[in-house]
């Protein structure tokens, strides 16, 4: 009996081992799956954040230009556009870019309100255009 | 044997304080993803909000420009003072002096229109008695 007792504690040793390993493989896995979504989710955050910050400071650039998109512009040191659009590249780290390939891209587009009032479309997109990170009309009365 | 259990019972215990370390990390990792990912969505929809509270008060100074006293507007003498809600517990009060051509804005600032509670749990020495 004892003979056969001896390669049974080693084998239970070793279960012992293989499931100690099993869970911390599962355990893991799932930490691991936790650190991926919170990083996603921490990135989007940023962001987030920063789309919302670069679109206030555009719109009160809009604000104290009393609505003229050219010296918005001027402001905020880009060009019109023909089609009398604003836009402003970033890329990854939102830093401007005057790269072909931008990460993210704020437009400034005046839409037609009120006849007293000049409103313009703030728009923050990622670079594929997929997804819209920040939306907001900023509006000004001041055409009396 | 004895040897062999120990080692085997040693291993177990580091992988078990590996695995509750990483567990709690991960844990408190979401945890602060999942609040700074709220953080951010408020101030956006509170950004968003401010920013829509503006265009109306725009509008309703425009139109106390043409002569109309909208919704809302109480009028003073020659001051008009509104509030428009600009998200949460914020209301953007503007109050404008009507003149002859246009108006002067005189304030145009968010406010706290929430309620609070003067705190009276802690004792404090009331003077000499």
């Amino acid at each position: 009996m004892e003979e056969r007792v001896r390669p049974s504690r080693s084998g239970l040793i070793a279960i012992e081992l293989v499931i100690a390993v099993g869970v911390f493989a599962l355990c893991a896995a799932v930490s691991m799956g936790l650190f991926v979504r919170s990083e996603i989710m921490s990135r989007e955050s940023v962001e987030l954040t920063r789309a919302v910050s670069e679109a206030r400071s555009a719109a009160e650039c809009y604000k104290a230009a009393d609505g003229d998109l050219e010296e918005t512009a001027r402001l905020l040191e880009t060009s019109l556009s023909e089609a009398g659009r604003l836009t402003l590249a970033y890329d990854k780290d939102w830093t401007r870019t005057e790269g072909q390939d931008p990460a993210f891209t704020l437009t400034i587009q005046e839409t037609a309100g009120q006849a007293e009032l000049k409103e313009a479309e703030l728009t923050v997109i990622d670079g594929e255009g997929e997804e819209l990170l920040f939306w907001t009309v900023a509006a000004m009365e001041g055409v009396s | 044997m004895k040897r062999g259990g120990s080692i085997s019972g040693a291993v177990s215990l580091v992988m078990i304080f590996c695995v509750l370390c990483m567990a709690v990390f991960a844990a408190l990792t979401m945890v602060t993803a999942q609040r700074e990912h709220t953080l951010a969505v408020l101030t956006a929809d509170r950004a968003q909000a401010y920013y829509e509270a503006d265009r109306t008060a725009a509008e309703t100074v425009a139109a106390l420009e043409r002569g109309e006293r909208p919704q809302g507007v109480t009028l003073t003498g020659d001051t008009a003072s509104f509030a428009v809600p600009a998200g949460g517990d914020t209301l953007l009060a503007v109050k404008v002096r009507l003149e002859d051509r246009g108006c002067t804005v005189e304030q145009w600032e968010t406010v706290f229109a929430g309620e609070w509670e003067a705190a009276e749990t802690i004792e404090v020495w009331g003077g000499a008695d």
